[in-house]
């Protein structure tokens, strides 16, 4: 009864937040100095009456909030015709708008780079999951060795180390030998197949090891501490008595400790991931959401951002929601507070 | 080169159409004019060309790839601005730029003119088609050209102003009738007037032209068909079987896009492209070491410039309006480092508005002011500036110091610039504190003029017209393309007196003139005249054009073929 | 003093403490250390670009050609100051918030920490560039944006101890004896935060450190000031094509070197602050997963031994 309303509860903040972002996103692009109008406008050799077609396309020549004028001659609906209310609407159909710069749907946008985004930071962040977890088991068993220090200095080391820097140096030393950029060789076309999935698994090669070796660190200490706190355990004593090895009693009761805060440690650091994603994408000139903010921020494309940052808090958030409920459903002591 | 914002769009359009108009070097190629004529069906290519002699399998299409850093913005000829090369590839114009400042027939296979210079006569080619299939006569062309008046299509009607009336005679006469003589009518006619097909184009309303996107907005009568384009990232081109001059030798062009210049370099030099359209100066040097790769330095039609706040609603400071100070300014102002810094050494130091390879318009007569800040100082002496309260910056007659707001868009080598600009001015007790800004920013500051110095450049055309357009009074509304808010009655009245000017040589010293009153007002500070670099692999491509200073220029591309 | 002793007892920490007092040393004898001043231009040839390094100029010299070493040297000074200032912000902050929400807890503290968890919605990155495009790229504009949106994980962790602390004997004797808010705050509650926020905030320098060079390398620093990143931006940009290492490598490796020795620092504080975790809490999955989940930190591992 008491985890359905903590349950319950989690949902309905969850959406609160949503909302919020939802309006801070709306404010956050109309505070913003600068006249939108100029970046659509292709040329400056435009007509006044083209500019203000334009404008009235995109909804700019509305008020933000609503028309007081109009209020005040008691027209309430005319009124609260705004850049606002259009906003919302538009918002509950799931219309994000459409692109200053790319003169497309926002969501079609979105939802075309963000697959590309998802397939690079999933691949980086299990590549780096499995390695960490590994080498910090290995570091906890072999606690106090050469290996154990060789591996915690590789842990911090890494986790010290500025993403776009490694991808720099990965950049230089595969000269030559993969692709250094892009997604796909130009043409290649899924229903080439095989050939085609091959090639971008090519294109992925540098930008995966990058995101994998950047996020280790962070996974190795996790494990090495986590499987260091199982060892200091009474039950292990037990187990050591019944004569299992110190690798295996690791292994099994570690590894199955760590692995749930592990995997919602994915989830919520979520948000941190997409700056490496930024910075990863922007080397390897990798077609992704990254990319594609990046790129919105340089030419002002106030809805590709209003999208891009409601998705990826709607992930955050999502990812948290899940993350809590993994939890509450494991953690018995999970209570409400 | 990551920002496309309206200023910057204009230097690209620009400099796109300057590109062939590069004053080049090398060997002239043959001038094969009419190249021969290779099937003119006006049926569209119903079966391809390999009759029986070829082997059953297909062979390996030739495919070319070009690195960039920008391909476009839109498939949309009617306002896009990006890449003119690339557009050129795929329409055609009555008349096209081949060589250094030639002429050359495109659509138009010859051209007379009225003695009044108001009726000219063009004879159109025949046989000529679409990538739709749909035949290109005078009809057509009368069609395009009157419907990118009425439509004010941004990228060309500017150029058609003067048009009053076009008609085809017969499908291969085009009459055209100006309200006033054109000083520069051939180039009018050259680059901002591609022949677009009514089939495609013919009904839609203002806003439906201006939202008409995808492939079929890429169907012109040019040697290569727009197959695909996935934004940001490749475009593929595709030869067009049934092009007038004869299917081209390259198959296929792929243009692919390049977050930063090194990366592309890497690419080259790894042969995962073939050309490079803009080598950036710190790249030469490892082209130049490999082997496989020819590098091409090219004057061209791009300058930079210190632009000076000259308009008179006074966001400036006063002491800025001063003749004198400006000449202090020149003085202070190191060319020789800037293109050291910037272009790495790839420029050729500036003096007037018109670059060197424009030819006889460059006022030659104008001498460079060496960089000297001891003169500089010396003039700022004399004209009464001192550095009163002894804190290493001068002061105006009212006790204002001079202190100046110096800008830029945020490149790594615009940074570089604006520290030397910033350092020598400071060498004659100015203070420029430099500050980048991204591309939105800085056009942010243009309605109301809110700037001091800002370093900008500029492709210009071949014609000198566009080139002093830009100082012209009226360019300063919003919207315009006066950047430094210069406006002055004796330029006006030049400027209008040799856009009807037909004849050539009294026009040249009305651009003449027109020069040496830019040179003294100072409303730019020119830095230099910059080199257009590009590079392409030797080992698998040759016999391109050298001629148009782009070997990306239609002309001048379709000479080349690949090396077996 | 104790904790002086455990600190010094602690190789991790002696080194990571040695690492950063060599950054903070040359920060400081920026003019006597570096062979030439960064700020004043020389006139040179297009083969002074990018010269690879020599006798006169150890490290070689950058795209404009002037001499790495003195640029690193004085670029220790941009990252530290960013570093510890938008640190020094987010402590602040969060700790205000944190004890505020943590104390009060009721309807203060839920907005409080929905604000929070709303902060933490926002991916941090994209956020920064856009204010930053926006509102220009001084350094004061970049600390604030790094001090300003970083705060929020701390006030999480202040609010949890807080939470922890208000319920204990002593805390619960104040209140009884009429003590006021501010004084049970500030007199018991308070010193009971501090460490665990001196460690927080430690490992903050580094995190600041960071996103100041990812900043710069996106190419939203500013131009004009010498530090890491905006080398690592331009070296980017100019210098990849030539494979100029030594233009590359000397600030990137920089970088490494003071969040390294931050990290080594921080984990060493939280191991005193905390001895029974013998990890800091950033390197223990249960327990961040806790803090950020918002759930009263467990007392032990749920491991099958209960």
């Amino acid at each position: 009864m008491q985890r359905r309303d903590y349950l319950i509860r989690k949902i309905f903040f969850a959406f609160i937040t949503l909302i919020v972002v939802a309006f801070f996103n709306f404010l956050l692009f109309r505070i913003l100095p600068g006249d939108p109008v100029r970046l659509i406008i292709h040329s400056p050799r435009m007509t006044r009456e083209a500019q203000e077609r334009i404008r009235t396309n995109f909804g700019l020549d509305k008020p933000v909030w609503f028309d007081g004028e109009r209020l005040h001659e008691g027209d309430v609906i005319g009124a609260f015709d705004s850049q606002f209310t259009a906003y919302v609407r538009n918002l509950l159909r799931g219309d994000l708008g459409i692109s200053f710069a790319h003169r497309q749907d926002v969501s079609t946008l979105l939802a075309e780079r963000a697959w590309r985004t998802v397939v690079l930071l999933l691949g980086g962040d299990l590549l780096a999951v499995v390695l960490g977890m590994t080498a910090g088991l290995i570091g906890a068993w072999r606690r106090g060795t050469r290996l154990d220090l060789a591996i915690l200095l590789w842990g911090l080391f890494s986790w010290a180390l500025p993403t776009f820097f490694l991808g720099i140096i990965l950049l230089i030393l595969a000269r030559g030998r993969l692709p250094v950029g892009g997604m796909v060789t130009a043409g290649l076309k899924p229903e080439a197949g095989l050939t085609y999935w091959l090639d971008v698994g090519k294109h992925l090669i540098l930008p995966t090891i990058t995101l994998a070796v950047v996020y280790t660190g962070e996974y190795i200490l996790i494990m090495r501490s986590s499987a260091m706190e199982v060892l200091s355990e009474d039950y292990i004593l037990t187990a050591k008595a019944k004569g299992l090895s110190t690798f295996r009693i690791l292994r099994d009761h570690a590894l199955k400790n760590a692995m749930l805060p592990m995997v919602t440690m994915i989830a919520l650091t979520l948000g941190y991931t997409v700056g490496g994603a930024i910075q990863v994408e922007t080397v390897f000139s990798w077609p992704g959401l990254g990319r594609l903010m990046y790129e919105a921020v340089q030419k002002r494309d106030y809805p590709v951002l209003q999208g891009s940052f409601l998705l990826l808090a709607i992930s955050v958030i999502a990812a948290n929601l899940l993350a809590d409920l993994l939890y509450s459903a494991l953690d018995p002591r999970v209570k409400a507070e | 080169m990551k920002t496309n914002l309206w200023r910057f769009l204009v230097v690209c359009v620009v400099l796109a159409l300057t590109a062939p108009s590069l004053i080049g070097c090398q060997p002239q190629p043959e001038t094969t004019t009419e190249a021969p004529q290779v099937q003119p069906t006006e049926a569209p290519a119903a079966e391809p060309t390999l009759a029986g002699a070829e082997p059953p399998t297909e062979p390996e299409p030739v495919t070319l790839h070009v690195g960039t850093t920008y391909i476009w913005d839109t498939a949309n000829p009617t306002f896009g601005w990006y890449n003119y090369n690339l557009r050129n590839l795929i329409y055609d114009t009555l008349i096209e730029w081949g060589d250094i400042d030639t002429f050359e027939p495109d659509l138009a296979e010859s051209w007379t003119v009225s003695d009044d210079g108001l009726v000219w006569t063009f004879k159109i080619r025949e046989g000529v088609t679409f990538h739709d299939g749909t035949p290109c006569t005078a009809e057509e062309i009368a069609w395009s050209l009157n419907w990118t008046i009425e439509n004010e299509i941004e990228t060309f009607s500017f150029y058609l102003a003067n048009f009053a009336e076009v008609v085809a005679l017969d499908p291969t006469t085009l009459q055209v009738t100006l309200s006033d003589p054109v000083g520069n009518m051939e180039s009018a006619l050259l680059l901002f007037t591609w022949i677009l097909p009514p089939s495609v184009w013919d009904g839609m309303s203002y806003d439906e032209i201006m939202e008409f996107e995808g492939v079929a907005a890429g169907i012109g009568t040019g040697p290569y068909k727009l197959v695909e384009w996935v934004e940001g990232e490749y475009l593929i081109l595709e030869a067009f079987e049934d092009y007038w001059r004869g299917r081209p030798a390259i198959d296929r062009v792929v243009y692919r896009e390049f977050a930063t210049d090194d990366v592309m370099i890497q690419a080259l030099l790894a042969g995962d492209i073939d050309v490079i359209d803009m080598v950036p100066g710190p790249g030469v040097q490892s082209l130049e070491s490999a082997d496989t790769v020819e590098v091409l330095i090219m004057d061209s039609l791009f300058i930079d410039e210190l632009i000076i706040n000259s308009h008179e609603n006074g966001t400036q400071p006063a002491s800025l309006n001063d003749p004198q100070v400006r000449l202090a300014m020149e003085y202070a102002f190191d060319r020789g480092q800037i293109i050291t810094l910037g272009y790495l050494g790839y420029g050729e130091p500036a003096t007037t508005v018109l670059p060197t390879s424009m030819g006889d318009w460059h006022n030659s007569d104008i001498k460079p002011i060496l960089f000297d800040p001891v003169e500089g100082n010396r003039i700022l002496d004399e004209a009464g500036y001192l550095d009163t309260d002894r804190d290493g910056i001068r002061e105006d007659g009212e006790g204002n110091p001079m202190e100046y707001r110096l800008y830029a868009t945020d490149s790594a080598s615009n940074a570089r610039i604006l520290e030397v600009i910033s350092d020598g001015l400071s060498q004659i007790g100015i203070s420029a504190p430099p500050t980048v800004m991204n591309e939105d920013s800085l056009i942010g500051l243009y309605p109301d003029f809110d700037f001091d110095l800002i370093y900008w450049g500029w492709g210009l055309d071949p014609d000198p017209d566009f080139a002093m357009f830009i100082f012209t009074c009226d360019q300063r509304e919003e919207g315009g393309w006066n950047d430094s808010g210069y406006c002055n009655e004796d330029f006006e009245r030049m400027y209008e007196e040799q856009a009807v000017t037909v004849d050539q040589e009294e026009r040249r010293e009305l651009i003449w003139e027109m020069q040496q009153k830019l040179f003294d007002d100072r409303p730019y500070l020119v830095s230099t005249y910059y080199d257009n670099i590009q590079a392409y692999r030797s080992d698998r491509f040759t016999g391109f054009g050298l001629g148009c200073g782009d070997i990306l220029w239609k002309w001048c591309f379709l000479q080349g073929s690949p090396i077996e | 003093m104790n904790a002086v002793k455990q600190f010094v007892r602690n190789p991790m920490g002696v080194v990571g403490a040695g690492m950063l007092l060599v950054v903070i040393l040359i920060a400081l004898l920026a003019p006597w250390l570096a062979p030439y001043d960064p700020q004043v231009r020389v006139q040179v040839t297009p083969d002074d670009i990018l010269a690879p390094p020599d006798a006169e100029h150890l490290l070689g010299r950058d795209d404009a050609g002037k001499d790495v070493l003195s640029q690193l040297i004085y670029g220790a000074r941009v990252s530290l100051i960013v570093g510890f200032t938008a640190s020094f912000m987010s402590m602040f902050i969060g700790t205000t918030v944190g004890l505020v929400a943590g104390f009060y807890g009721g309807r203060v503290g839920n907005w409080l920490m929905r604000l929070v968890d709303f902060l933490m919605v926002i991916p941090d990155l994209p956020l920064m560039l856009v204010i930053i495009a926006v509102t220009g790229r001084g350094l004061t504009n970049i600390i604030l944006v790094i001090g300003l949106l970083g705060w929020t994980y701390t006030a999480r962790l202040v609010r949890s101890q807080v939470l922890s602390v208000k319920e204990r004997q002593f805390v619960l004797r104040a209140r009884s004896l009429g003590a006021s808010a501010p004084r049970i705050i500030l007199r018991h509650i308070f010193p009971q935060v501090v460490p665990l926020v001196i460690a927080q905030a430690v490992l903050d320098i580094s995190v600041a450190i960071l996103a100041e060079s990812s900043l710069a390398f996106l190419g939203l620093g500013d131009p004009t000031l010498i530090s890491w990143g905006m080398m690592l931006n331009f070296a980017f940009e100019r210098a990849i094509s030539r494979q100029a290492w030594w233009f590359l490598l000397p600030p990137g490796l920089a970088i490494v070197w003071v969040s390294l020795s931050l990290i080594l620092i921080g984990n060493t504080l939280d191991q005193i602050v905390n001895p029974r975790l013998r990890t800091h809490h950033l390197f223990d999955a249960r327990r961040m997963v806790a803090l950020a989940v918002g759930v009263p930190p467990l007392a032990k591992a749920d491991g099958a031994g209960e």
